[in-house]
């Protein structure tokens, strides 16, 4: 884990400069400016509208009409398509929990993994022995992954009928079993029992030990304090200030930012 | 997502099927029965060629009746104008229709899913209008008459499916391989990516799925079906002229598709054979028929989205804790 | 090729382009607001004209009154059928979205309609005659029929008073709220059922305009709904779905040029024209040539 204050190392993993994003006038994101150092765990934090979710869309490509640069260990992402994006190894949850309700807990895992085994159509579509053993390989893992989020006695049940919190890990493991090397992670505990948080922040560690970085958009404050090593606080589309939780704790901006002083930040 | 995902289960079906088929011609020298069984399978591997678009990628296209009118015509051309066999007009027709779809899906993809529907639409009518316009070409409103029988050769040994017995035994042959070959898709990887972008599509996406080229897939290779189709029915009726491209036909395999169940396969296949043979056994007069299928689109529209299907999951509703993780893989 | 015979081909454009404008506009007005796709959209129109056609002899061939008739009984149908869509839409029934179900429903309405028309009609292609006197005025060496005069003439007003409406009343500015932002309009206040129901009216009775005017003017059967509807998706395409000054101005444009080509071509490029335009305009600039929004004044 990363101990320095401002992760401004050589390469950054995830490097975002003046990126810019406006809606009929309004200046969604207005310059912004953050690095995500490899094997870190960020987090992101700032007040509501102040752009966040705005700038994942932009950075893993759902949002493509915005100005800036956007690198992932020196590849420019600007203007890739989300799908390339995330075959480049970037993955990314979403705010509004998604997950195929139609298919079950395990279906859901191992589908999440088609676009990484190196199988091609044809393949599929004759079933060799190799796609076959690819498919096991997918299995297995899933279901490694769904013991790691707790989920395996509900591998056979649709995803449909899971919880709120359940279909958070669901996503979670999902977007893990390609292995991907950053994972951007929106609103991940929102609307989660206190309990669940640590389970959840206990498997972004645990994942995270492996090799995975993260960045994680939280408005759970305590939550991202307690977890990452770096903190980008966020305020009207620019970065406010980058730095460990106890910096952040203590910047007067970001005090002020949040309107109220000490007591908002931190615990 | 697994339905009926038992190779027993499906191989069984498909005997049945198939048995029953072999059966008809022997049971019946009827010509008007033979033309009813073979018009029935025609429509279910249409309808099946709409499902893979429809059903499994979530995409109504309209262009479909226009992919089947353009691969009769194919046929046709191929056959009386440069002098082809019907074989080799059928492999004409399916190239021109996959060629067609890439190029109608790749233009109107970009748009939004509703304007997608509309230029689809355009397209049947466009190439309906083609049909009647360029006469040159077409023949215009007159169509193109005397479609001969479909005959292979081997040296001097010609087989000619001249009777409306062997032509039943080519459309049954034509059905088993077609609706084979769309089973063995739409349960394969390609199905269940297909059936991602179906229920979300920016979930796949973010997954690393090539959604546009998947989505072109599906097009190209429902057009294809559909092509195959029309082309074999011009040659049953022997003649082919703009009204291939009616709107009755949209309307009888949407009322198929929906009433089957968007995205089954086997309560598709049923729901084909008894919509196209229980009118002919009522004998109801055109208009009357049509409305009654309008009225049957409307009614399982606002009843029964899911189709037979659907009623038929929620009857045997799964107890989740009987699915273990082995029985999934398929 | 004489000035006057051009001037003859755009002032007949102008008038078909009219009527069009009308048709087109109750389509893009439905989409705007409700986002929904109407398929039985041109059967609206072909059921206008036959009312027209039941009405007139039963109103001792006078036209007028049966136009006042038909708009009458075509507001009392817009007003039940607006309910029952939007009961029928708002039930939450699997997985099929809203635009999806008002297609395929608009699509059985529309084969429903048509053949029930059929059934009862006949295919075969009629004419009404009306109280509408024969000749015609004459300018400069065009000759304008008193049909279509009046057909221009009351197609204007209604677009005037379209425009009136959208523009000065309460009614027509939630309207155009609700289809420029659906969620600002409901936190504002605004029922959206109930200008949903609205739009609904709207749509039926430009739609009945548009076939009362074109019936004095032309034969008619049928499938006449079929030929028009498909002049308004190239429209509605063209203009910008949802847009409805688009959808007009689009309609005008197409009514000349569909005219003047006419004029000077074969008749199958009259016919050729939407598509071709509805083909450029989605290589160049697939959002329409207007921007999607409902924008007029």
């Amino acid at each position: 884990m990363s101990a320095v204050a401002n992760p401004a190392a050589v390469h950054p993993l995830l490097r975002v400069r003046n990126l810019r994003r406006s809606f009929a006038g309004v200046h969604a994101v207005d310059g912004l400016d953050i690095e995500v150092a490899a094997g870190s765990v960020t987090g992101m934090i700032g007040p509501n509208g102040c752009g966040k979710t705005t700038s994942v869309n932009c950075i893993t490509g759902f949002d493509r009409s915005f100005t800036g640069q956007v690198d992932m260990a020196q590849t420019p992402l600007a203007g890739r398509t989300p799908d390339a994006i995330a075959r480049g190894g970037l993955m990314r949850t979403f705010q509004a929990i998604r997950v195929f309700d139609t298919f079950t807990v395990l279906e859901n895992v191992k589908l999440s993994m088609q676009s990484f085994d190196g199988t091609t159509v044809w393949q599929s579509l004759v079933r060799t022995s190799w796609f076959r053993r690819k498919e096991e390989e997918a299995e297995a893992r899933a279901l490694e992954l769904l013991e790691l989020v707790g989920l395996l006695p509900k591998a056979g049940d649709m995803a449909g009928e899971l919880s709120y919190g359940q279909k958070k890990l669901l996503s979670l493991a999902g977007i893990l079993m390609s292995d991907p090397r950053l994972v951007i992670l929106d609103e991940p505990v929102a609307g989660v029992n206190p309990t669940r948080a640590m389970e959840i922040a206990e498997i972004i560690k645990s994942v995270n030990g492996r090799g995975t970085s993260f960045l994680i958009i939280e408005h759970n404050i305590p939550f991202v304090m307690r977890l990452c090593d770096s903190v980008i606080v966020m305020d009207r589309g620019k970065r406010l200030v980058q730095g460990t939780p106890e910096q952040i704790r203590n910047d007067p901006a970001v005090l002020e930012a949040y309107l109220g002083g000490a007591a908002n930040v931190g615990d | 997502m697994s339905r009926t995902n038992s190779a027993f289960g499906n191989l069984s079906l498909a005997a049945l099927l198939l048995a029953a088929g072999i059966a008809i011609p022997l049971l019946t020298q009827s010509s008007y029965f033979l033309t009813v069984g073979i018009t029935a399978m025609i429509f279910t591997v249409f309808a099946m060629s709409l499902n893979i678009v429809y059903g499994y990628a979530g995409l109504l296209s309209l262009a479909h009746v226009g992919f089947w009118g353009v691969g009769a015509y194919v046929a046709a051309l191929v056959v009386t104008r440069l002098g082809g066999s019907i074989w080799e007009g059928l492999i004409a027709a399916a190239f021109v229709a996959a060629a067609g779809g890439v190029l109608i899906g790749a233009a109107a993809l970009r748009l939004s899913n509703h304007a997608f529907v509309i230029v689809s639409l355009c397209f049947t009518l466009l190439m309906q209008m083609l049909a009647q316009e360029w006469i040159d070409v077409t023949n215009g409103p007159m169509g193109i008459p005397g479609l001969p029988a479909p005959s292979i050769g081997f040296g001097d040994a010609v087989f000619t499916f001249g009777t409306p017995t062997r032509f039943f035994y080519l459309t049954l042959a034509f059905a088993v391989v077609s609706l084979g070959a769309i089973w063995l898709v739409v349960t394969s990887r390609i199905g269940r990516t297909l059936q991602m972008i179906k229920h979300d599509e920016t979930l796949a996406r973010s997954l690393g799925v090539r959604v546009t080229i998947w989505k072109l897939t599906a097009i190209a290779l429902s057009a294809i079906f559909a092509a195959l189709a029309g082309g074999l029915y011009v040659f049953y009726v022997t003649i082919v002229d703009p009204l291939i491209f009616d709107v009755y036909y949209t309307q009888v395999i949407l009322v198929i598709v929906i009433i089957g169940g968007l995205g089954s396969f086997w309560p598709l296949v049923i729901a084909g054979l008894i919509i196209t043979v229980l009118p002919e056994i009522l004998r109801t007069p055109n208009e009357l028929r049509m409305i009654s299928y309008g009225v049957i689109l409307m009614l399982a529209v606002l009843l029964m989205p899911t189709g037979i299907a659907g009623l038929v999951g929620k009857l045997r509703k799964r107890p989740a804790a009987a699915k273990s993780a082995v029985e999934l893989s398929s | 090729m004489s000035y006057e015979f051009l001037l003859q081909l755009i002032v007949n454009g102008i008038v078909v382009g009219l009527i069009y404008g009308l048709i087109a506009a109750g389509l893009a007005l439905l989409f705007g607001i409700l986002h929904i796709v109407n398929f039985a959209h041109g059967e609206m129109v072909m059921l206008a004209m036959y009312a027209i056609a039941v009405a007139v002899p039963l109103l001792g061939g006078s036209y007028l009154l049966s136009f006042a008739v038909v708009m009458v009984v075509a507001a009392l149908v817009g007003w039940v059928a607006s309910g029952g869509l939007l009961a029928v839409l708002s039930s939450k029934s699997g997985q099929m979205g809203i635009f999806e179900k008002s297609l395929l429903l608009t699509l059985g309405l529309s084969i429903v309609l048509l053949n029930g028309v059929q059934y009862i009609f006949t295919a075969t292609p009629m004419m009404v005659t009306t109280d509408i006197p024969a000749g015609a005025f004459t300018f400069g060496g065009v000759r304008l029929s008193y049909g279509h005069a009046m057909a221009g003439g009351i197609a204007i007003v209604v677009f005037v008073g379209l425009y009136l409406f959208l523009t000065r009343t309460n009614s027509g500015r939630a309207l155009r709220a609700v289809a420029q932002n659906r969620e600002a309009a409901l936190m504002i206040g605004l029922d959206p059922d109930a200008v949903a129901r609205r739009a609904v009216l709207l749509s039926v009775v430009l739609c009945a305009v548009g076939g009362a005017i074109l019936i004095p003017l032309y034969v008619f059967q049928p499938i006449v709904g079929q030929a028009l509807i498909l002049k308004a998706f190239a429209i509605v395409i063209i203009g910008g779905m949802g847009n409805v000054l688009g959808a007009a101005l689009v309609a005008l444009g197409l009514g000349i040029l569909e005219s003047v080509v006419g004029g000077f071509a074969d008749i199958v490029w009259q016919n050729a024209i939407a598509f071709i335009g509805m083909i450029v305009v989605l290589l160049i600039r697939p959002q329409g040539l207007f921007a999607p929004a409902m924008r007029k004044g």
